[in-house]
């Protein structure tokens, strides 16, 4: 049972550090080697993290190679535009000028039902109203309305907005983030000041507290009965 | 670019280590399979106790490797190649010698060192 929990671990500890090497891309939006990659990966790991009889090195050495190989591919996708339409394909356009594209349907192999799925998800309930509806690489459907149905901004609208800028936090569920608090260019007096505005006198008590670059603050407190 | 090379070396570092696995695989269960077979040889003229002593060699240099054999290879194989190897120095260090017996888990401990390496060897047939 150690031998499995040591490699348990150690295979964790791997993948993790590859998952990461790879950036925040290969969480949030996968490409489809990206994908193949992830699910390869995953597998790939299990098996030598429950079979005792397979050498440790058979579960990391694929590992090792896929993540080589998906490395090279992201980088020769990054320098090649031929070689990145190859491998992740080019947008499709499925809807243009209000109108279905039922040839970029067929070749996508989409439905008709789940454009209408993923249209009513992003808010249109028909297609009077897109000017075009792309089927991105990644397999999300983006949708472009017609200018006149595009939402009013205030530019447009001739009213000016202040921009708040990031907020930063600087109590975090209780904790005081000194290097935010620096970061923002206050001191702690100035935090004390806004913890009593709200009634607390110690960052213990705050659950949220944050700061946009107006100096505008955000205070949660913590509820009672909570340590 | 730098990402690039350091990908394209590790998978090369990797390729010229599983190449000297298998050199280094071939050279070992070259010597192991020249000694049984000479242990053989020396049954069939009924010299038992150079049999014996050529098997155990056999086993003590297999003893050596294991650490090494079990990061690399499947252990269920080299599990079953020390129990052949424990079966064959039985049959010749019994008191009664039973050449056909002996030879039989000689044959089989053999193919087993043999199908070792050749599990290890990047040729068609264990690529499809």
């Amino acid at each position: 049972m150690f031998v499995v929990l040591i490699r348990t671990v150690l295979l964790y500890l791997f993948i993790i550090a590859g998952i990461r090497l790879l950036g925040k891309h290969q969480i949030g939006q996968l490409e489809p080697s990206e994908l193949v990659l992830t699910l390869i990966i995953a597998d790939l790991a299990s098996v030598p993290m429950q079979d005792n009889g397979i050498p440790l090195l058979a579960g990391l050495i694929p590992i090792v190679v896929l993540l080589a190989l998906s490395s090279i591919i992201s980088t020769l996708c990054t320098r090649s535009i031929k070689f990145r339409a190859l491998l992740c394909g080019r947008p499709s356009v499925v809807v243009e000028n209000g109108q279905v594209v039922e040839a970029e349907l067929r070749k996508n192999r989409l439905t008709l039902d789940e454009l209408m799925e993923e249209l009513r998800i992003q808010g249109y309930a028909d297609f009077q109203s897109i000017k075009f509806a792309l089927l991105e690489t990644n397999g999300q459907l983006s949708v472009l309305p017609y200018a006149a149905d595009k939402p009013v901004t205030a530019a447009q609208m001739g009213v000016s907005s202040q921009e708040i800028g990031l907020p930063v936090v600087l109590v975090s569920d209780g904790r005081l983030l000194e290097h935010n608090l620096k970061g923002a260019g206050y001191e702690h007096n100035w935090l004390e000041k806004q913890l009593a505005a709200h009634g607390l006198h110690s960052p213990r008590q705050a659950f949220l507290l944050t700061v946009d670059e107006s100096g505008n603050t955000c205070c949660v407190p913590k509820k009672e009965g909570k340590k | 670019m730098r990402r690039l090379w350091i990908s394209v070396g590790l998978i090369a570092l990797l390729a010229v280590l599983s190449g000297l696995h298998v050199l280094h695989l071939n050279s070992f269960t070259q010597e192991l399979t020249a000694k049984l077979t000479q242990a053989q040889e020396q049954a069939e003229q009924e010299d038992w106790e150079e049999a014996a002593r050529l098997t155990q060699e056999v086993k003590d240099r297999w003893m050596e490797h294991e650490g090494y054999l079990h990061v690399t290879l499947h252990h269920e194989d080299i599990d079953a190649i020390l129990i052949s190897l424990d079966e064959t120095l039985a049959f010749l260090e019994g008191a009664e010698k039973q050449t056909a017996e002996y030879a039989a888990a000689n044959a089989r401990l053999l193919t087993q060192v043999e199908l070792l390496v050749e599990a290890e060897l990047p040729s068609l047939t264990n690529l499809f």
